[in-house]
């Protein structure tokens, strides 16, 4: 049994404290990833809230198939695909919300700029495979699982994010 | 032998470590006599670096979510009282939670909370 897997048990059994833990380990990642699909900072804070009150809710039901890490990941991704459909649907867009750019004081604002701009012009499902491989280190059968599709398509998608983000940048 | 297609498709994993040995190994064998291929990696890490660069430069949630979700939590509020000022004051709360109700109150001194009724809450 992993440190994760006894941490997730203390929260199924309501532990708060384990909780509160448990949050502080992943809400950097959760957010992290929920902004690079969603581009909004103000819908990442709430696919954060409802991934960590889904994990509150349904630890219990976690059969350990795969990483704790992994699991959660795919909670924030569905959590985060409800919100854009709700958003499509005719409420905010999350393209248009501007404090998605960074201030950044170090002076590479410029450089990190074209990166984002680069990375909202890919489609999502190649952002996202994007960010599982480059930011989060997933495997690409972690990431297949997670995203419910085959390892070719991962390859394919992640190879084709590349390309446009290499064309996008030059 | 490796072909270049093949090891162009997995240059993400092979630049993060994320294969396994095995493979890892032929793709090195590959790479250090394919130029082509040396220079595809390059790229790869460059962009790996510059993605995760700009992750990172993002800023990320204050504090004041965690605040909220453990309210939500607790229960949801069914009446608050909330009198004094900023130097102190009393919250008394009633909410209702999973399994029943419960009465929660707090002292507040210079912005500092103290649960006088109901559950103290570690690290609040």
């Amino acid at each position: 049994m992993t440190a994760d897997d006894r941490l997730l048990a203390r929260v199924a059994r309501q532990d708060r404290d384990a909780f509160q833990l448990l949050y502080e380990r992943y809400a950097d990642s959760v957010y992290r990833f929920a902004l690079s699909i969603l581009r909004s900072p103000h819908l990442a804070e709430d696919v954060l809230q409802e991934t960590m009150l889904a994990v509150w809710k349904s630890a219990a039901k976690f059969q350990g198939r795969s990483k704790l890490r992994t699991w959660i990941l795919g909670i924030t991704r569905n959590q985060a695909y409800n919100l854009l459909r709700g958003e499509k649907k005719g409420q905010r867009m999350p393209s248009e919300d501007a404090s998605a750019k960074v201030s950044d004081p170090t002076g590479s604002m410029h450089r990190d700029l074209a990166v984002q701009d680069a990375l909202h012009a890919l489609p999502e499902q190649q952002r996202e495979v994007m960010h599982l491989v480059f930011y989060e280190n997933l495997t690409v059968r972690e990431a297949a699982g997670l995203l419910g599709i085959p390892t070719g398509t991962v390859k394919s998608r992640m190879h084709h994010a590349r390309l446009n983000l290499a064309k996008e940048l030059a | 032998m490796i072909r270049c297609e093949t090891v162009g498709r997995w240059l993400p994993w092979y630049a993060s470590g994320q294969i396994s040995t095995r493979k890892m190994q032929r793709m090195a064998d590959h790479i250090a006599g394919c130029e082509t291929c040396q220079a595809e990696l390059a790229h790869v890490v460059q962009l790996r670096h510059r993605y995760t660069s700009t992750v990172l430069s993002a800023p990320l949630p204050t504090n004041r979510l965690w605040e909220a979700l453990f309210n939500n939590l607790e229960g949801v509020s069914n009446a608050q009282i909330d009198v004094g000022s900023f130097l102190i004051g009393l919250n008394v709360g009633f909410a209702t939670k999973n399994r029943g109700s419960a009465v929660q109150g707090d002292l507040r001194v210079l912005g500092r909370k103290v649960r006088v009724i109901g559950k103290q809450r570690k690290g609040a």
